[in-house]
């Protein structure tokens, strides 16, 4: 086992309880997804785990040894990538990757060799000697990975690394955290966007107010929920007197008009497409596109964590 | 290590606000300083008191008197003019060709000026004192006459006009030296914004850049200690810069004893390294706020200590002298003005003793700030 938290409870000093018996566990190889609404207890338990935070109880263990701050030799095979972007402004792009490479590298040579090899994987090689704040959001969230990454780390840990960065560096992220997996890296990928998690995670735990509420892979875990199915189709005249037996319908979990768009949600079983446009012709209602699409990870999240809206 | 200070000291020297208030700020601040008072620094030698007395109502005992007061070897404090009316110099009065002049009447010593200054201070000090005496004199020469010489001898033998607590060097005693020795001062303190970075990039719960630092396999101690080397060694280089210029460019007289300057700058630079240090593991509120608060306190120990009204400084060593010797900045100001001022380096050493306290109980207290790692929050 890779990481294994047990029964980790992190009360803060104002009484808010950010881990509650927080218990998971992370395999070697695997891409480790921490899902969870803002303030769910997703970076305190990355914090937990890094030795940075004090807990009440529990214990943390990585690569099958009890994790503390002074345990260097454990910290030696982590990647960290913040949150935030966390680079020296005062230096370029290769002195940044250099010096953090240089926490965990000694050899001259070597880090040398694992700077460039770093500026090529984030493809950052016609900024190495551009500052920080020259650089576009995107590219100084690539510069972010590779400080990161640069020290070849067995165990990564990604922090929402795609806030706030356009679809192309988002893709391009997500594409080099699958490339590390695949050169052997275990990934801990925290977010709260649904389809990143989906795309990219083998195994996936829902937190909420320091909980895990679910876990297993994507398959597993809308298996949890009773959706099934939600089908939209564009209507001329929305108007309640049709809404009302497709409402009634066996299976049908909740229909409604969102501006020209029925939406109807079932739960598992046999389709209802049938049906609902049994009911739109009977009452001659004028309808064109038709979309049917199963579960996503958003549903699954919406419903198991609420729609409410958080901090 | 000495990659981790190297790269540190790269850092640093990019570091554009920290550069500006370590190194330009004060070099800017002195130059200032220098063309307001720099007419004041010269080394200015004393002009005898021209004392007009009236040789129409005149006092042949009192002319002598003032005739006699040497202030050193070479210079008299009055240079006597005895030649003129009392109508004249009264007309001379009138026109502001003169400043005062003396007349005697009615055994009644009379001292009539137009206005206050230094040159009146003094003359109406020395008369004073001369009315002291006379009567003095005249009562011992109605009740025990026959001791009047040697009460006249022990009078004159005891009372100095001037009192010398000069050095042996001969240094002009200037009150504006002050505020250089305060500038010097400034700059140690501003130290403390090199301590802020200090703690901004060691403590994990300060900065996503700290967390990170924290969260890599390099000993905790060596980054911290690495650290404060790299920054005591780009602010002691600002404030010898700064030292350098003030003494050599800009003439500022500091005493010429080099290695005593030197030491009190280089605890200085510490204290205010350390000092910072202390401060932005103390205060909670992170970022701007932080600086701003941090900011101000220096500031206004650098106001105790004489930089804005060097008067302030004397106010309060007068009546709260504790504070002047708890401020860091104001024990730099002393040191620097005692080395200045003094023949001995007791007063010398007893400020750099205050300093260097306190340098060790801000060293201490923010290492144990600084040691911890793990937080209650991030």
């Amino acid at each position: 086992m890779i990481v294994r938290l047990s029964e980790v409870t992190k009360t803060y000093r104002k009484g808010v309880k950010a881990l509650d018996d927080l218990s998971y566990e992370v395999r070697e190889g695997e891409i480790f997804g921490l899902l969870g609404p803002n303030g769910s207890g997703k970076t305190t338990s990355i914090n937990c785990l890094l030795g940075l935070l004090k807990f009440e109880s529990g214990t943390i263990e990585i690569f099958d040894q009890p994790m503390g701050p002074d345990r260097y030799d454990l910290k030696a095979q982590i990647g960290v990538i913040p949150q935030n972007v966390a680079v020296f402004y005062e230096l370029t792009v290769e002195e940044n990757i250099d010096y953090f490479c240089g926490l965990y590298v000694k050899d001259k040579q070597r880090r040398k060799k694992l700077v460039d090899e770093a500026i090529e994987f984030v493809a950052l090689g016609d900024y190495r000697k551009v500052h920080p704040n020259k650089l576009s959001g995107g590219l100084q969230r690539r510069l972010n990975i590779a400080c990161g990454i640069a020290h070849k780390p067995r165990l990564i840990i990604f922090d929402e690394p795609t806030v706030g960065v356009d679809p192309q560096s988002r893709n391009n992220i997500l594409e080099g955290i699958k490339r590390l997996n695949q050169e052997g890296a275990t990934i801990i990928y925290t977010s709260h966007y649904m389809e990143e998690v989906e795309q990219l995670c083998d195994y996936i735990i829902i937190m909420d107010k320091g909980k895990v509420i679910a876990h297993g892979n994507k398959e597993a875990l809308k298996n949890l929920i009773m959706l099934g199915e939600t089908i939209e189709i564009k209507v001329e005249e929305p108007n309640d007197e049709y809404l009302k037996p497709i409402r009634e319908l066996p299976n049908v979990l909740e229909a409604n008009f969102k501006d020209h768009t029925l939406i109807v949600k079932s739960g598992k079983g046999a389709t209802n497409i049938p049906n609902v446009l049994a009911i739109l012709n009977e009452h001659r209602v004028k309808y064109g596109t038709l979309y049917s699409s199963l579960p996503t990870l958003n549903d699954v999240f919406l419903e198991l964590t609420g729609k409410g809206l958080r901090d | 290590m000495f990659w981790l200070i190297k790269t540190r000291l790269r850092v640093l020297i990019r570091d554009r606000a920290n550069l500006f208030w370590s190194f330009i700020f004060p070099l800017c601040l002195g130059t200032f300083f220098y063309l307001g008072f720099g007419n004041l620094l010269g080394d200015s030698p004393f002009n005898s008191i021209n004392l007009y007395i009236a040789s129409d109502y005149s006092d042949a005992n009192l002319a002598g008197f003032l005739a006699a007061i040497d202030v050193d070897e070479e210079t008299k404090l009055f240079k006597i003019k005895a030649d003129f009316t009392k109508e004249f110099l009264e007309q001379k009065l009138t026109e502001n060709a003169i400043t005062g002049y003396l007349f005697v009447e009615n055994n009644q010593l009379y001292y009539r000026i137009n206005e206050n200054g230094m040159e009146q201070t003094v003359t109406k000090s020395v008369l004073d004192q001369y009315v002291q005496i006379s009567q003095v004199i005249l009562q011992v020469a109605s009740t025990n006459p026959e001791k009047v010489a040697s009460v006249t001898d022990s009078l004159q033998n005891d009372h100095r006009y001037l009192e010398t607590i000069r050095s042996k060097r001969q240094a002009s005693s200037n009150s504006m030296y002050i505020y250089f020795y305060a500038l010097i001062a400034m700059t140690c303190t501003y130290g403390c914004f090199w301590g802020i970075s200090l703690v901004n990039d060691t403590q994990a719960n300060q900065s996503a850049l700290a967390a990170r630092i924290t969260s890599a396999p390099t000993h905790r101690l060596k980054i911290i200690v690495s650290y404060s080397l790299a920054a005591f060694i780009m602010h002691f280089s600002g404030c010898l810069i700064n030292f350098f210029y003030l003494n050599y460019i800009l003439g500022v007289d500091f005493g010429g004893n080099i290695p005593l300057i030197i030491l009190v700058i280089f605890v200085g630079t510490l204290c205010g390294i350390a000092f910072g240090a202390l401060l932005s593991s103390l205060i909670k509120v992170k970022g701007n706020q932080k600086d701003g608060i941090i900011a101000m306190i220096t500031l206004a120990l650098n106001a105790l200590s004489g930089l804005m009204f060097p008067d302030l400084k004397y106010l309060i060593a007068k009546y709260i002298p504790f504070l002047g010797y708890i401020n860091p900045s104001a024990s730099i100001t002393d040191a620097l003005h005692c080395l200045y001022y003094y023949e001995g380096l007791g007063h010398y050493y007893f400020y750099l003793l205050l300093l260097s306290i306190m340098t060790v109980i801000f060293i201490t207290g923010s290492y144990l700030f600084m040691r911890g790692s793990r937080y209650d929050s991030i």
